[in-house]
């Protein structure tokens, strides 16, 4: 290995120089990665090693992304910041719109299950040995409307 | 499709449960009844354990 002599600086520099002359020592923000130096026991194989980095450099560290802010919540004792609202809007009661569907429809299972089975149900209920309280179910799920 | 109504089979076990539970119940009753019943002793026990009355026995409760 040799020994001595003048010894180019890495890029970027391993060292910053003075006042005007000061340099970057870190690659720059999201530039590409200094390059190391690897000391291996072969020879050579550290010059070959500087010549990989110098053909394929390695990106830098991503850019830190900027801060978005985040809008103010509004407390529980603050002014409304909907003042042409009223407060029942989306109530099923009182001024504003209350359009507002309900969250539980009892009879929505039943309108289901009719649309599914009521044909089949139907069918069976029209044997001659159904009982009559199967048929009165029957009739009661053909007449029944939400 | 059988051609006669016959016991502990599915429709019978539907119409059990839909008249002991109320129509309302009937998406209930439909599931109960594709349960696999040894008899149906076993589903009038199961009945009474779930509502305290006994199969046939009327409800205060209005049906629909």
């Amino acid at each position: 290995m040799a020994r001595g002599g003048y010894r180019k600086p890495n890029n970027p520099a391993p060292v910053s120089g003075p006042g005007a002359l000061s340099r970057r020592t870190d690659g720059g923000a999201g530039s590409k990665q200094a390059m190391k130096e690897i000391r291996t026991g072969k020879y050579g194989e550290s010059k070959a090693i500087m010549e990989q980095q110098q053909g394929a450099p390695m990106a830098g560290s991503p850019a830190p992304s900027p801060r978005v802010a985040t809008p103010k919540i509004t407390g529980l004792f603050d002014t409304t910041q909907r003042p042409e609202e009223p407060v029942t809007a989306g109530m099923p009661f009182g001024p504003g719109s209350n359009s507002m569907k309900p969250a539980f429809d009892p009879n929505a299972e039943l309108v289901d299950f009719k649309a599914k089975y009521l044909r089949s149900l139907q069918d069976v209920a029209l044997l001659p040995s159904a009982p009559q309280s199967f048929k009165r179910f029957v009739s009661y799920l053909e007449s029944f409307n939400q | 499709m059988k051609s006669a109504w016959s016991k502990n089979t599915f429709f019978d076990n539907f119409n059990t449960f839909v008249n002991h539970l109320g129509y309302d119940k009937a998406p209930v009753a439909f599931g109960l009844a594709m349960a696999d019943w040894t008899d149906t002793d076993e589903r009038d026990k199961f009945l009474f354990e779930i509502t305290g009355r006994k199969v046939g026995e009327p409800s205060n409760v209005k049906k629909s």
